[in-house]
């Protein structure tokens, strides 16, 4: 019991930051309706932008520079290259965010190096708090708190503010957007500053101990894909959901199934829910929430 | 709207050409005077949406030029702005097909027609809406995808008058409502104009349009082909034949025309 517990913590933890790299992929999709497969690099990006701002500023001042910095490009991307490719071939935009992440990517190891770095933090890295009977890491605590936050805020903007409602305008149509007299450009532009922001969080979040931040920390994201197919592309709640769901699975599976496999059960965790994913889709080929058909690629 | 008073908007040998081959408006020129209801009538393919999207900025979207004229409001050249900052100097078009966010509540639709606005011009537009129609105050929280057709072109139309706009263009507006739905909007025309907003009305349905219109153009293909006071359109032979649908050769004309357009719609 006291170990489910504490396995919960950790996998809700997990699954918030999937959550925040769900919702940043999606709101891009539905703004620009491209998949942007750079977005693992650019989380990636936040987290080593992090590591070498806590040397020169306060940490929480370092995570609202790195979050922004990396909004800040993935907007520059946008408004440069990606605008141009908006209804170009799904096959076009996939190949050019795949090649854009490689650029990122060699950027981030020229920048920064190859080495392994831990993510600092201003409590104890090591620190554990008791929960009930369970035992936790602080950070895994304080990751899940302000990921959530995070995502509330987010939904928050979106749904309730004027600005919010222009970026709902835009994803649904364009045209009518512009014929509203909402500043389409500049909408598109900071929905992509929101999921670089966002990406940068969760990079930086899940690159705290036990885990720490490399070079492929990037590919953290394809793990969160499972979540934003099973969710539904259109729906970011479903997105959201499914994520937390993902993160749960991934780490109870790796506590309790991975042990009766042998073997063979060494990295099960990480391919389970991919066979979970397709599972999913079998049976319910609109997603969580979907409305509208998944789009086959 | 004496003749000497300048005109609101002034459209001078306007050419448009699409995909850089496709030409659509082989120079037209219209004015819009300062108040009241011109009408814009043409067959399929007229270039009748061409001409509002040159006005209003969206051409670039459908990858559209202007190779040649002018567009000007109070003598202001209109061409260099954006889009969605000639909306908001007051140049508003209701775009064909309704084009209601369905996704967004009704009220965020209107919400979304004030974008940029301070919080309290916004909610009192919202709320005159609201009061010109309390059917979209009853389902204020609903998606606007749900309400009836009729009830669509209404939100769209009051969506557009978030701006206060000194000239709606209001592309096909009657287009596929019930008789009941096109005297409502014929309505809400009238009342638009009469509070001092010029219209420019494109429209198929002639005998509606020209019934609301003091003056009117008829377009085809990319050229004005015959304009003049809404009666005397009205009395014009050939307008009786091909728009109006008196006339054997007109009637089956219009009726074909409509029935291409429905087919049009079913294959985009
Ligand atoms: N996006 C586009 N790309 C290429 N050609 C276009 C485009 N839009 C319109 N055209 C062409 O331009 C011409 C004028 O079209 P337009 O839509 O302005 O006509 P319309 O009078 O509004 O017709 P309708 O009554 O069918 O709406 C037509 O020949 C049309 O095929
Ligand atoms: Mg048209």
């Amino acid at each position: 019991m006291t170990q489910l517990l504490q396995l919960s913590i950790s996998g809700l933890a997990l699954g918030a930051s999937y959550a925040l790299i769900a919702l940043g992929f999606s709101v891009v999709y539905r703004a620009s309706r491209l998949f942007n497969f750079a977005h693992g690099e650019l989380l990636s990006l936040g987290a080593f932008l992090m590591t070498a701002l806590v040397d020169v500023l306060p940490w929480w001042l370092a995570l609202f520079a790195a979050a922004a910095l990396t909004g800040g490009l993935a907007a520059l991307l946008e408004r440069t290259v990606l605008r141009r490719m908006v209804g170009r071939p799904v096959f076009t935009t996939i190949i050019l965010t795949l090649f854009l992440g490689l650029l990122l990517r060699a950027g981030i190891v020229i920048a920064f190096g190859t080495d392994t770095r831990g993510m600092p933090t201003p409590w104890d890295a090591m620190a554990e708090v008791q929960v009930g009977n369970a035992t936790v890491l602080l950070s895994s605590l304080v990751s899940l708190g302000a990921t959530t936050a995070v995502l509330v805020l987010m939904h928050a903007l979106v749904q309730r503010t004027p600005l919010g409602v222009a970026m709902r305008a835009a994803s649904e149509s364009q045209e009518v957007s512009l014929a509203l007299g909402i500043p389409v450009g500049r909408v598109l532009a900071f929905t992509w500053f929101l999921a670089g922001a966002t990406a940068a969080v969760a990079g930086i979040f899940l690159g705290m101990f036990p885990r720490s931040v490399d070079s492929n920390l990037g590919y953290v994201a394809l793990r969160a894909f499972p979540a934003i197919i099973v969710g539904g592309l259109e729906s970011v709640v479903g997105a959201v959901v499914a994520a937390f769901m993902l993160g749960l699975l991934e780490v109870l599976s790796q506590a309790y199934v991975n042990p009766h496999l042998g073997a063979f059960g060494h990295n099960f965790h990480a391919v389970f829910p991919y066979a979970a994913m397709i599972l999913f889709l079998v049976l319910r080929p609109r997603g969580l929430w979907g409305e509208h058909e998944v789009r086959r690629v | 709207m004496t003749a000497s008073s300048p005109p609101l908007l002034q459209v001078r040998n306007l050419q448009v050409v699409y995909h850089s081959v496709v030409r659509a408006l082989r120079g037209i020129s219209l004015e819009v005077p300062q108040q009241g209801v011109v009408a814009l009538l043409g067959p399929n393919g007229a270039g009748k949406s061409t001409a509002l999207r040159a006005i209003s900025g969206l051409l670039e979207l459908h990858d559209g030029t202007i190779t040649k004229g002018s567009v000007a409001m109070s003598g202001q050249n209109l061409l260099r702005l954006p889009a969605d900052v000639r909306v908001r100097e007051g140049v508003v078009q209701i775009l064909e097909g309704r084009r209601i966010l369905g996704e967004l509540s009704v009220e965020e639709n209107l919400l979304a027609g004030g974008f940029g606005m301070g919080a309290k011009a916004r909610a009192e537009l919202v709320e005159s809406a609201f009061t010109r129609f309390p059917v979209l105050r009853e389902r204020r929280r609903q998606k606007a995808g749900y309400l009836s057709g009729g009830e669509q072109q209404l939100l769209a139309i009051c969506r557009g008058l978030m701006r206060r706009p000194k000239v709606l263009l209001l592309d096909e507006p009657f287009l596929g409502l019930s008789p009941k739905a096109v005297g409502e909007v014929s309505e809400l025309i009238q009342r638009i104009s009469a509070e001092g907003v010029s219209v420019l009305l494109v429209e198929q349905n002639a005998s509606v349009a020209l019934r609301l219109a003091h003056y009117g153009y008829v377009l085809e293909t990319g050229k004005v082909v015959l304009d003049g006071p809404a009666d005397r359109l009205r009395d014009d032979p050939d307008v009786q034949e091909f728009y109006l649908g008196f006339g054997r050769e007109g009637q089956r004309g219009y009726h074909e025309l409509k029935r291409y357009r429905r087919k049009r719609r079913w294959l985009s």
